[in-house]
């Protein structure tokens, strides 16, 4: 069985703002894989909209269309931002944080 | 020769000669007798020999299928090309719940680089790390040049089926299997259809093995890759499932023990007679030891979806669950 000190992000599709699927997609062991896991969604299906639960501190990010792009487009453009910028908030950090990292590093 | 950590000086190197190498928030350094791994938060020390076997099959196997623990702390695990979790305490029941754990992830070619330039540095001319200690010399003490030219070794991959026997030129047979060897079988094969079949004796081919604890890939069809292996004293890692994987012992004895992957809670003990045959649920780790040389049948599913299909339920982590058993 999955740990939550493990794989303590889960990760839900969202439908309409503020109203995820009950169902979650999957549990993943950093935030860094449960963000991969939503671009890798995207370029199969085009659902962009997420909600990473990070279980063990009670925090969220919500990844819509605008932040799922700039992370694909930082990936490609700036990979060890990406990495950087995604192990911090793995650490600490909130929606907040997000929103302003990819702000500052992925404009498009 | 002091066994305590060295100060760097102007030339990056310690005063036993060694380097110190940066990685995100990890540090890493070696003195006489240890690696020592410096996290925000924390150091920890790994015995130098120990340390080098297993940064030598995490690079010779990329990071392989799943987690790669050094002991039941350190360690990395593959994402594949998502990138590589490297951690500390972040599988290990008592680190997590103290909250002394940490993580950091990076790309696949970065850590890589990083693990090799550790390798050519740090080992020492007379230490193969893929050898059995009665083969090889010692870890320890000041830089005296190196590093030895094992750790350059490609691990075979082969995308069919090996079929070129091994020589006494290339590969002499190893002194623990003098007298125990195989009997080529007899195959007649039509011109026509020369290239598409090959008999090879593997009880010879694996007396002849150079490495321990190495499982190369010799045949693979489609996913079904058929890894063999030659195993003494202990296996300088623990791996951490992310599959399925199944073991057939061909001859001597290998003992392991088993535990949950993900809080290294001990699960059982096994000891392997030959012609036994263990399948391995994909959520333990197991770590194996080799009081000899022993010739051992790895054999995975090499399907990269599989994680994934796991981490969602969509196929069973117990293999008798495969087949429908309990």
């Amino acid at each position: 069985m999955p740990s939550l000190l493990v794989d303590r992000y889960a990760l839900f599709f969202r439908v309409t703002p503020g109203k995820r699927v009950r169902e979650v997609v999957g549990r993943y062991p950093s935030l860094l894989v449960a963000v991969e896991q939503c671009v890798g969604i995207y370029q199969t299906t085009g659902h962009y909209d997420y909600a990473i639960e990070d279980q063990r501190r009670q925090r969220e990010f919500l990844v819509d269309r605008d932040l799922l792009l700039r992370l694909a487009y930082l990936k490609r453009h700036d990979e060890p931002r990406y990495f950087e910028v995604l192990n911090r908030l793995d650490r600490e950090g909130s929606q907040e944080d997000l929103v302003r990292f990819l702000g500052k590093h992925a404009s498009i | 020769m002091s066994a305590a950590a060295a100060v760097t000086n102007p030339h990056g190197t310690n005063e036993l000669g060694y380097q110190q190498f940066q990685l995100g928030g990890y540090s890493f350094e070696r003195n006489a007798y240890f690696a020592i791994i410096r996290f925000p938060g924390g150091e920890y020390h790994i015995p130098v020999g120990e340390f080098l076997r297993a940064v030598q099959r995490d690079v010779g196997w990329n990071f392989f299928y799943g987690m790669v623990k050094f002991d039941e702390v350190f360690g990395t695990f593959n994402f594949y090309g998502k990138g590589v979790d490297c951690f500390v305490g972040k599988y290990n029941d008592a680190w997590q719940k103290s909250g002394k754990a940490y993580s950091e992830m990076f790309p696949n070619d970065q850590i890589m680089a990083k693990f090799k330039e550790i390798l050519a540095d740090w080992v020492p001319p007379e230490f193969n790390p893929w050898a059995a200690p009665r083969e090889t010399g010692s870890p320890f003490g000041r830089k005296r040049g190196g590093p030895h030219p094992a750790i350059f070794r490609k691990r075979i991959t082969t995308t069919s089926m090996i079929k070129e026997p091994r020589t006494d030129a290339t590969h002499p047979v190893n002194d623990a299997f003098t007298h125990h060897r195989g009997v080529d079988g007899e195959m007649k094969i039509k011109p026509e259809y020369s290239e598409r079949f090959g008999l090879l004796n593997l009880y010879d081919y694996l007396a002849r093995n150079d490495v321990t604890w190495n499982p190369e890939i010799v045949s693979a069809v489609e996913y079904s890759l058929f890894c063999p292996t030659t195993e003494e004293y202990i296996l300088p890692i623990n791996h951490g499932n992310d599959r399925v994987e199944w073991f057939l012992l061909l001859n001597g004895q290998v003992s392991m023990e088993i535990r949950d992957r993900d809080t290294g809670i001990l699960r059982a003990y096994l000891h392997m007679k030959p012609g036994d045959c263990c399948a391995m649920p994909a959520d333990i780790s197991h770590s194996l030891w080799a009081p000899e040389r022993s010739m051992l049948l790895v054999w995975e599913n090499g399907d990269p979806g599989l994680p994934e299909m796991i981490r969602l339920g969509q196929t069973p982590t117990a293999p008798l669950e495969e087949f429908g058993l309990k």
